[in-house]
């Protein structure tokens, strides 16, 4: 009832924040928003897999003999999880090494949303999230898009440079794993009644589907940049 | 004599320090117009822009529980009023690992 699989995948996205600084002698506090995108669209984490399908089937009837029968099938899993943004906010704390070298660490927490995409799209459902995007012949269909939350953290270094301050930045966040629930779009009762080749014929059908798809993730980040103290860039601008 | 050198001394530095204010003008802002201000703009607000490299892991497990009960009156190959009830439970369990 299980597989495995694996995959990777690295790419490249700007990062911008906003926060504020309180110096006390050598040590800094402060707090900071982040926000990123990932603009070409380039991470994206294809996860293969196997699975394991069972099936049982029963027939009841009045004329023919009763029967039932069972499946057991493997087969492959492939989805991708593509990140398109995150909102982070962390608190921070630093150190001055030397008046204008800075070494700090960030905790916070985070927000992204992703695409979560199914490669195969076997599954009719009554969203978009269930359907591929038709690489293997599947049902061609918007991928489903979620957002996960997450604990992150940040250890940097900053250097003044005069008016304006270059950073590198290790960031890593832990997306807390979530469900992501799709409902077939054939659920519920549906009856047919008419006459099939001269006989009265009822058709009642219960049909019910539910797909739930557990998803997690994490990211590693270093970011490189520039920050613009914003009192010394307006004073700068004051005529 | 103690005493009154101590108190000279201390008219002294109050007449320095009156001096002093009453002749240097008011401290000059942190950051001046013609230049940068290298230490103290650590303190407030500020923006930053940056690049990087990201790497993400991803898992997935995907349950999927499908049911499907019919029930047909009538029919054609088995004649009028034939019951026939086909029950199909289906279930799909997919798990795809960490990706690194």
């Amino acid at each position: 009832m299980s597989g495995t699989g694996d995959g990777r995948d690295n790419g490249i996205e700007a990062v911008f924040s906003v926060g504020y600084n309180f110096v006390f002698s050598s040590w800094l506090i402060g707090a900071q928003m982040d926000a990123s995108w990932n603009r070409n669209k380039d991470v994206v984490t294809r996860m293969l897999g196997t699975n394991t399908n069972t099936g049982s089937q029963v027939v009841n009837s009045n004329v023919i003999v009763p029967g039932s029968h069972s499946t057991l099938a493997t087969g492959v899993i492939d989805f991708s999880l593509q990140k398109n943004w995150t909102v982070s906010e962390l608190a921070r704390i630093g150190y001055f090494v030397t008046p204008k070298t800075l070494v700090y660490g960030g905790l916070g927490w985070s927000v992204s949303g992703f695409d979560l995409i199914n490669n195969f799209g076997f599954v009719t459902s009554t969203s978009g999230c269930a359907a591929g995007a038709g690489a293997y012949g599947g049902a061609a269909g918007a991928p489903c898009t979620c957002t996960l939350t997450g604990l992150g953290w940040t250890a940097a270094g900053e250097q003044d440079f005069g008016g304006w301050r270059g950073f590198l930045q290790f960031k890593s966040i832990n997306y807390r794993a979530k469900d992501v629930t799709i409902l077939g779009q054939n659920n519920g009762v549906s009856s047919r009644t008419g006459i099939d080749t001269f006989v009265p014929i009822t058709v009642t059908t219960v049909q019910g589907m539910t797909d739930v798809r557990h998803v997690s993730a994490s990211t590693l980040e270093l970011n490189a940049g520039i920050t613009i103290p914003l009192g010394v860039a307006f004073n700068r601008w004051r005529p | 004599m103690k005493k009154l050198l101590g108190a000279v001394a201390v008219v002294s530095l109050l007449a320095t320090g009156a001096a002093s204010a009453a002749d240097v003008p008011a401290a000059a802002p942190m950051v001046t117009k013609s230049g940068w201000a290298p230490v103290n703009a650590w303190d407030g607000a500020y923006v930053s822009g940056a690049l990087g490299l990201i790497r993400q892991h991803a898992d997935i497990n995907q349950n999927v529980s499908s049911a499907f009960n019919q029930t047909t009156i009538g029919d054609p190959l088995l004649g009028a009023g034939a019951v026939t009830t086909n029950i199909m439970d289906q279930h799909i369990v997919r798990y795809g690992r960490r990706a690194r």
